[in-house]
């Protein structure tokens, strides 16, 4: 019968083995120079320091490009967000004609490369509206691409809320505003946290996009790209360094909060409603 | 429309339709059609010089099929094949990874194995490149490795792979990358599987490139189509990635876009990236025809 069924266990555990060091190699390497007392960032005679983290610290460009990066952020957040739910009542609730020509427009930024969007938005904002290349260019840049995602998000917490909620509501006498604040608001309460999370890493992290929209301005990405670019000392790798260990906590608590919140969302459902009779016998149930 | 007219208010619907169309237009429509308008026409330097017409031409779109000078339709033709490859590897690579980790892995390894797939993910590409920029020069990792057992240095940057026509450091950095992204849309394609249906199909003798083959692939076609053209797409639009690691002669297609766009050639520029954003348009529709899925099903 081929294979026996433990070589192949051995094989599939070795390889998931080397593709995680292949990840994740280069990122530990990458956080040990940070260590190096040496002028390049290289492993070779090792000496251990932390200075620096301290001339990362004192970079004021630094602190600049993270300042530029938060307002950034806050405004594609701001923007994002009402447009990426305006997307997702009209394409869930309403039934208009041109459905899915609607969807397909406001989705295609995601699969366009991030160097098209970045170079129509200066080219109509900043060429053609004599708008200047900056913050406003960039956090519009990438808003084209980030309310996408926004509206996917909401999209899905929206097709599983119960229309009847509503229809009850306007039968009582509510008005569409006190729908809108009273149910719609806090059933997407999940949707709206983990779409504001979102948009805010994605226009963070952002290079490409920001880049070719931004004009002369700097983010925080833009500026280690920079440092890079210009040959770098371990400077750099202090700051990936505190990156990744960021993201690591970020990605636990994130990981946590979902835990509970499945936990808390599947056990009261699931002790209300008696067990459908086909999931009772083992069958996938027939929709 | 009338009941939606009960339902969201007049002023409701008024801000829905407002906001959409002002995304759609102001965002997505209008400036794309500013960016076919400035392709469409000569840069202002040329025609100044007597090289171009005023009016529409296709004057920007020439260098690319410029026999006497080739350099950016090599670069364009480099861009394509080595995107195409690296999409093609990252399947092969990822396809068993997402297969274990939809189906295989025990619950508990699952939430480890997640973390330590989600923290290279998350982790800026500028630094992703940077990481194996130190690994490959010639005081990194790679080479100090190298030279200690025995073997002369390879020189990262500059050492051409065959038939591609890119360098190495260049090829490594790309797919280490965007090799995530095509296991993302995989996995949860696979996870949606019922487990059941392997597991008849086991008992029923099939044997696993069969249940492959007929029974896991069918389902998650919608996540693998999507990982392709997201690896894809990712990989031809990739600009900082070239910048940091590719070489002299790996010139990217993106690269090339931006040194029109340094010497201010708004009209050049907009051509080349026209022309970028046609071939993964294409490469999209590709897909889904191949695969038989619709945007729905990879947007989602």
């Amino acid at each position: 019968m081929g294979v026996p069924e433990n070589a192949l266990k051995w094989s599939v555990r070795a390889y998931l083995a080397l593709f995680m060091g292949y990840l994740l190699f280069p990122l530990l390497y990458m956080m040990l120079l940070a260590f190096n007392d040496s002028r390049i960032p290289t492993h070779r005679d090792f000496r251990f320091t932390v200075k620096w983290f301290g001339a990362a610290w004192d970079d004021q460009r630094m602190w600049q490009g993270l300042e530029t990066s938060f307002i950034i952020g806050i405004m594609v957040v701001a923007i994002s967000i009402p447009l990426g739910l305006a997307g997702a009542i009209l394409l869930v609730r309403l039934q208009i004609r041109a459905r899915s020509l609607v969807y397909a427009i406001l989705v295609s930024p995601i699969l366009a490369p991030g160097i098209v969007l970045g170079i129509s938005t200066f080219i109509f904002w900043s060429q053609q509206l004599g708008f200047r290349a900056g913050w406003w260019t960039a956090a519009l840049a990438q808003c084209s691409f980030i309310a996408a995602y926004c509206m996917l998000i909401f999209m899905a917490r929206l097709q599983r809320l119960d229309v009847s909620l509503e229809e009850a509501a306007l039968d009582l006498g509510a008005k569409p505003r006190h729908i809108f604040w009273r149910i719609t608001v806090p059933y997407m309460r999940p949707a709206f946290l983990s779409a504001a999370a979102l948009a805010f890493l994605q226009s963070f992290e952002n290079y490409t996009t920001t880049y070719f929209s931004i004009g002369a301005e700097q983010t925080f990405t833009i500026f280690i790209a920079n440092k890079v670019r210009q040959g770098v000392t371990p400077a750099v790798n202090a700051v990936a360094f505190v990156i990744i260990v960021l993201t690591i906590a970020l990605s636990i608590v994130a990981n946590m909060r979902r835990a509970r919140q499945r936990r808390a969302a599947v056990e009261p459902a699931e002790r209300a409603k008696p067990a459908p009779l086909a999931a009772a016998e083992g069958l996938p149930p027939i929709s | 429309m009338n009941e939606a007219l009960v339902r969201f208010g007049r002023f409701g619907l008024a801000a829905i339709f407002g906001s959409v169309a002002a995304w759609a237009l102001m965002l997505i429509l209008v400036p794309h059609l500013m960016l076919i308008d400035y392709a469409f026409h000569a840069n202002p330097g040329a025609i100044a010089k007597g090289l171009a017409e005023e009016g529409p031409s296709l004057y920007s779109f020439l260098p690319l099929f410029d026999p006497s000078d080739a350099l950016a339709a090599r670069t364009f033709i480099r861009t394509l094949l080595t995107s195409m490859v690296i999409t093609l590897l990252a399947l092969i690579v990822c396809y068993p990874i997402a297969y274990y980790l939809a189906k295989v892995a025990p619950a508990r390894n699952l939430q480890i194995l997640m973390l330590g797939l989600l923290v290279p993910f998350w982790v800026n590409e500028v630094l992703r490149a940077y990481a194996w920029r130190t690994l490959m020069a010639r005081q990194g990792l790679l080479n100090q490795l190298a030279i200690g057992l025995g073997f002369e240095p390879v020189e990262y940057f500059n050492y051409e792979l065959p038939v591609l026509d890119a360098n190495i450091a260049l090829f490594v950095g790309l797919i280490y990358s965007y090799v995530l992204f095509m296991i993302f849309p995989m996995f949860s394609a696979m996870e949606s599987l019922d487990t059941n249906q392997i597991e008849a199909a086991r008992d029923l003798g099939a044997s696993w490139v069969r249940v492959h083959r007929r029974v896991v692939i069918p389902h998650a076609k919608p996540g693998i189509a999507s990982g392709c053209i997201v690896t894809f797409m990712l990989c031809a639009g990739s600009y900082i990635v070239p910048v940091l690691l590719g070489g002299k002669s790996s010139f990217w297609f993106t690269q090339a876009i931006e040194s029109q766009f340094s010497v201010l050639n708004w009209n050049g520029g907009s051509a080349y990236a026209l022309v970028l954003e046609l071939v993964c348009l294409i490469f999209v529709m590709a897909m889904m025809r191949f695969f038989k899925v619709t945007l729905r099903d990879i947007t989602r």
